[in-house]
């Protein structure tokens, strides 16, 4: 049996005024049109000027002060990149912000695990804590504590109120 | 676009997904799942989109072409770039207005067990549910176009697979691409909420989905339909 729309449509059939098979001109406009937006962006963000970590003072995976001061506190680990564009966005919107950063350094051990940090403190941290996505917030109470953790950005809102009962629960 | 074509294929979409009764007891299911976890567990409203999304997605071009309606439906005058948007459109605001019905009715009994859910915050949610829908199913027409009956379904299912199980082997910003690929959404906080906004989000978001959609239709123009291509 024929196709029942094939392109080689019989001759008798009804003229029509558009064909059925119409390439969708305003679709691909549209795709090709923010396609170019999207990189131009990505582009944009990439010559941005790196991530400076906002008013967070963020320790290095490895670094023995972690240990020191994590008897106290409970430990936040940040999994960010450099190219990755909700986790600038969180820096802006977070750990730039004076009084969330406050926080943050009065309430957590704050360390940093950059993708680009390939040392095997930061490789065993990420294995450890099965990072599939970027930016993820891992709070890792004391002891005999089930770490709390989320994934991608948010919001700043809620964030914050993520990082204030995992900071509550991780209390010694 | 013929708009009376347009809104036959989109109303009759609609009557086809949601009349069917194992598909709705499931989603029916699933939505009171997900609305006790969030009552009683978490605290905090859960969006089922994702789960609406593939059951009420499964094959819905593809299982038009294997059951022959497709043949049928194109004996009309109808461009397939009209039949691929409309059935877009249709399970993208089912899925959308199931999802954000089941928000709803979290946030009333969330409100009611003393948890303060503002309007805002419902609103937030149901915009990322509303883009969720609309992302992931354009990703999955894409696939129900190129494989028939609901192979879409087990396309999306084994490349999330194939994700999953090559994470160790992969650069973990080719994992994020590949997943911010299957799974296209936008939420507001951290798109508008953010200062400036985020361009590159909503520029992503916006040209998978286009793409998906784009591709979908130059893929379907190509197919050779026929009651013997299922």
């Amino acid at each position: 049996m024929p196709p029942a729309d094939s392109a080689e449509a019989p001759a008798a059939a009804a003229p029509q005024a558009t064909s059925t098979r119409a390439p969708p001109r305003v679709l691909m406009a549209l795709a090709a049109l923010l396609l170019m937006a999207r990189i131009a962006t990505g582009v944009h963000d990439a010559y941005s000027p790196p991530r400076a970590g906002g008013l967070v003072h963020w320790l290095a995976p490895g670094d023995p002060a972690i240990a020191e001061q994590a008897g106290h506190k409970p430990v936040l680990y940040d999994f960010s990149a450099s190219w990755c564009e909700p986790c600038h966005v969180m820096d802006r919107e977070v750990f730039s912000d004076a009084e969330s950063a406050n926080y943050i350094n009065s309430a957590f051990v704050a360390v940093r695990v950059a993708d680009e940090d390939q040392s095997e403190a930061a490789t065993a941290l990420r294995h450890r804590h099965v990072i599939l996505s970027l930016p993820t917030l891992v709070v890792v109470p004391h002891e005999g504590k089930e770490p709390r953790r989320i994934q991608g950005f948010p919001g700043r809102r809620q964030t914050i109120g993520f990082l204030r009962t995992a900071a509550q629960a991780g209390i010694p | 676009m013929n708009g009376q074509a347009f809104g036959a294929v989109v109303v009759a979409t609609w009557r086809e997904r949601l009349s069917r009764p194992i598909a709705l007891i499931v989603c029916f299911l699933i939505c009171a799942g997900v609305t006790g976890s969030a009552v009683t567990a978490d605290h905090a409203l859960q969006d089922p989109t994702l789960v609406l999304g593939l059951i009420l997605a499964a094959g819905s071009v593809g299982r038009d072409v294997s059951s022959g309606v497709l043949a049928l439906v194109l004996t009309r005058p109808l461009v397939r770039t009209t039949y691929l948007l409309a059935k877009w459109t249709a399970v993208s605001t089912a899925v959308a207005a199931l999802a954000c019905a089941t928000l709803a009715l979290q946030a009333i009994l969330l409100r009611s067990h003393g948890v303060d859910v503002s309007g805002g915050e419902l609103w937030r949610a149901a915009f990322g549910s509303a883009t969720a829908a609309a992302g992931v199913i354009a990703v999955l027409v894409l696939f129900s176009v190129l494989v028939s009956g609901v192979g879409d379904i087990a396309i999306w299912v084994g490349l999330n697979l194939i994700a999953f199980l090559a994470q160790r082997f992969f650069p973990l910003r080719v994992h994020t691409e590949w997943r911010s690929f299957l799974q296209p959404t936008l939420g507001w906080d951290a798109t508008f909420g953010a200062t400036p906004i985020s361009w590159f989000g909503l520029t992503s978001y916006l040209s998978t989905v286009t793409l998906c959609l784009c591709l979908a239709a130059l893929a379907l123009n190509r197919k050779e339909i026929s009651y013997a291509s299922g």
